[in-house]
């Protein structure tokens, strides 16, 4: 029991660990995923092209970096995939949107 | 000549990571920018609001990182200051500062009206 405790105790005082900005900044970046996954049911004429692309380009372009700095950062690297694939979603419902033959139709009226 | 050396060479540099991460995060800057051109109907609160506390949190990150890493910290400063005047546009279009009509889409939730 002591073990487990001594083990929780090295974690909590850990100089990445949750008392530092180096846990805290991280783990907030998981809101930006979260609140994209919120707005999966917003219609897709409400979704910005400027923000989506940003998030799915920088979700691609940390992820690849978190898997080449030392030390790998596997939390990192989560939590950039997951952004870039919420925004890859967005991307699609909007694309699918704007270039579906109804709304092709209706731009030519 | 040398100054611009000193930079292609430094431990943030253009050759690093510590460089091209923070330049992927100026598109939130960007795409902020261009959508102050647009109606405040297709701001998104959910994503606006996490984004104002998202840079706040890296902007402490990129002073206390080893190496400090200026980059970073200007591009959240810069993203911090689009996302909230964003957030007060999206907050007056929804009838949370009080001195308009809400603009409603019957979507986004709107401030309870306040008793005359």
């Amino acid at each position: 029991m002591s073990m487990a405790t001594s083990r929780l105790v090295a974690l909590w005082n850990h100089p990445a660990g949750p008392k530092t900005i180096h846990f805290w900044a991280p783990t907030f970046k998981w809101g930006i995923s979260i609140a994209n996954i919120a707005d999966f049911s917003k219609p897709p004429e409400k979704l910005s092209y400027p923000q989506q692309i940003a998030v799915t380009a920088t979700g691609l372009i940390w992820s690849r970096y978190s898997t080449v700095i030392t030390p790998k950062n596997w939390n990192l690297f989560s939590v950039n995939v997951a952004m870039a694939c919420t925004g890859i979603y967005q991307l699609s419902r909007k694309v699918m949107h704007d270039y579906s033959s109804e709304n092709i139709l209706e731009k030519q009226a | 000549m040398s100054a611009w050396r000193k930079f292609l060479n430094s431990p943030v540099g253009p050759k690093t990571t510590h460089f091209w991460g923070p330049v992927a995060n100026w598109g939130f800057v960007v795409a902020g920018l261009v959508d102050t051109q647009r109606p405040p109907e297709i701001i998104s609160g959910n994503m606006t609001s996490a984004m104002c506390v998202y840079s706040a949190l890296f902007m402490r990150f990129a002073w206390m990182v080893q190496p400090r890493n200026y980059l970073l910290l200007s591009c959240h400063a810069a993203n911090e200051s689009v996302q909230l005047y964003q957030l007060s546009r999206w907050a007056a279009a929804n009838g949370y500062l009080g001195d308009k009509e809400p603009v409603t889409d019957g979507q986004t939730p709107t401030a309870p009206p306040v008793k005359a």
